[in-house]
């Protein structure tokens, strides 16, 4: 049982590594450059608030990168939601394709386990290697905070980080749906996908006839500044994200099943 | 009369427009050591492949193990040992974690068995995949194929990188297996070795099978190469074909008479013959441009 789950995960092990220690290190860092950064706080929000549409675009008209949680909300959402969403959609977009585009398809797919049970047991190890990645990212973050001295708002931290978490499952699972298509490892469509996702976001910020477009990219829902400014997450636009995320994952899963597979 | 372990009936396969086979119809008895021949590009690996599941078959139908390869191929590949003609892995394992991996893969404990063929193929486990020569990866791959102990085997050119040596060990264990009752199917491109061990033949032409058969009544009809020195013009007797004229002589492939032939050429100004077994190609060929019915 899980024998593929396990193999996988060992697979993955340096990149799980070196992607969670740089973007968890990234997180850490920069929220020890919020000390030095408070004291000129006043003169840099008003420097920000002057920036307009540069300002809108990073969600920085809605909350303070003055004070702590707001630069963690700027500062490092964006590197883990980017990062993050990159990290995802490279295990995901190779977790399929790279079997037949690195010849092992016939040895994996010629054992006694079912495509379906291989499927379900790449899907578990592709979400237990981003849960391992956050989890991490969680830690560096709430170490950062003690870190400054500062006070931790638990309850906005642990929103964005659940939704962060929801965010790079939901890119992960598109991306593992994709890869059934593939017959080698994309991760440049991977990161496309994931960079697109993102850039829809910032539209949304600029203009709101593209509001529907919350429903579709990730980002919006576990967007920083919206949750900080909130305390909530938006769960209709999660249970969208989850249904698209889903939905590609099953429609590849189907096909995977059917199609031949090349040596 | 025993069961067949492999039928297929009408099996088809076409990649989009392109051909892979055609209405094979093909019969592995238990206990068989089939050898399934034919050229590149004939059709062998794609049978082998949709009999193993990796691929949908366009038509007809196939049976393994009184199975339907679609249907039930999961139970089908409990019960079979595969080994791939490219043998590729996962590069940054460790050949011991390969072969953990692949025994895991059928659910089974095989450690016995898999010490004892590591040994028997002198196997470094130790070793990464990407350290390993082509015939080495073989070797992992003869380990992963039969350390669970399969009723069938299906070897894909099985032997291409193994050395001398140890083809003749992996063929000395193929004869075990066989006597203990596993089922063989390999596909070659090397006459010899079909014709010093299997038991059965079938050879497969641009996506058909055009013959099969026992392998002694592949070798009653055996044909012969023959070069000639001396003579210019051959005299006229049935079975010659392939002729080429060579500035010293004559080459050509006989398939008759052989006596008729001496007799014939004692006629002739003939001043030296050299009569050989035929390589693969030539009997292929022969057959191709025959086509009959073996």
């Amino acid at each position: 049982m899980m024998t593929i789950t396990g193999h996988e995960l060992r697979l993955n092990t340096k990149t799980i590594l070196v992607w969670a220690s740089t973007i968890g290190l990234c997180i850490f860092v920069f929220m020890l450059l919020y000390p030095p950064f408070k004291s000129q706080s006043a003169d840099i929000d008003k420097m920000f608030a002057g920036m307009g549409q540069f300002s809108v675009a990073f969600g920085m008209d809605k909350i303070s990168i003055a004070t702590p949680i707001g630069f963690y909300g700027i500062q490092d959402g964006v590197m883990l939601s980017l990062g993050g969403a990159m990290f995802a959609a490279m295990i995901g977009i190779g977790m399929l394709s790279k079997e037949e585009g690195n010849h092992t398809a016939e040895f994996l797919f010629t054992s006694s386990e079912s495509r379906g049970s291989i499927l379900i047991q790449k899907w578990l190890a592709a979400a237990a290697a981003i849960l391992i990645f956050d989890t991490f990212c969680l830690a560096c973050g709430v170490l950062s905070f003690y870190a400054i001295g500062e006070e931790l708002l638990w309850k906005e931290l642990l929103l964005f980080h659940l939704a962060q978490l929801i965010m790079h499952l939901e890119i992960g699972s598109i991306c593992f749906g994709i890869s059934a298509f593939l017959k080698k490892n994309n991760v440049g469509l991977g990161i496309g996908i994931a960079s697109l996702l993102y850039f829809l976001n910032m539209f949304i910020n600029f203009s709101e006839k593209l509001d529907g477009l919350k429903y579709i990219t990730p980002f919006h829902y576990s967007d920083a500044v919206n949750i900080f400014s909130s305390v909530r997450i938006g769960i209709p636009e999660i249970a969208a994200g989850i249904c698209i995320g889903a939905a590609v994952c099953i429609v590849g899963s189907v096909h995977y099943v059917r199609r031949d597979l090349s040596a | 009369m025993s069961m067949n372990i492999i039928e297929t009936k009408m099996l088809t396969k076409y990649y989009g427009k392109a051909r892979g086979i055609i209405d094979i119809n093909m019969n592995v008895k238990a206990g068989d050591f089939y050898g399934f021949v034919g050229p590149n590009g004939a059709g062998k690996s794609t049978t082998i492949r949709t009999l193993l599941g990796l691929i949908n078959p366009s038509g007809g139908g196939a049976s393994v193990l009184g199975l339907d390869c679609r249907k039930d191929r999961n139970q089908i590949l409990r019960r079979v040992g595969y080994m791939p003609s490219e043998s590729r892995f996962y590069e940054q394992l460790r050949v011991q974690e390969i072969i953990d991996l692949s025994a895991k893969l059928h659910n089974k404990d095989c450690r016995l068995e898999a010490e004892r063929l590591c040994e028997r193929f002198s196997i470094d486990k130790k070793k990464r995949i990407e350290e390993l020569s082509l015939g080495n990866r073989k070797k992992v791959s003869i380990v992963c194929a039969m350390q669970h102990k399969p009723e069938l085997l299906i070897l894909d050119e099985a032997t291409s990188g193994l050395d001398p040596l140890m083809q003749k060990e992996f063929f000395l264990l193929l004869h075990e297996l066989q006597k203990e009752g596993a089922t063989i199917l390999m596909s070659s491109h090397f006459l010899p070795e079909i014709q010093n061990n299997c038991s059965r033949v079938g050879i497969v032409k641009e996506g058909r099978l055009i013959a099969e058969n026992n392998i002694e009544v592949f070798s009653q009809k055996t044909i012969k190469n023959i070069q000639l020195n001396g003579v210019e013009k051959l005299p006229k007797i049935s079975g010659i074909s392939n002729v080429i004229t060579e500035d010293d002589g004559i080459q050509f492939v006989f398939q008759g008479d052989l006596k008729q032939l001496l007799l014939a050429l004692g006629q002739t100004d003939l001043t030296d013959i050299r009569i050989t077994e035929p390589s693969l190609e030539d009997i292929i060929l022969n057959l191709y441009e025959k086509e009959e019915s073996i």
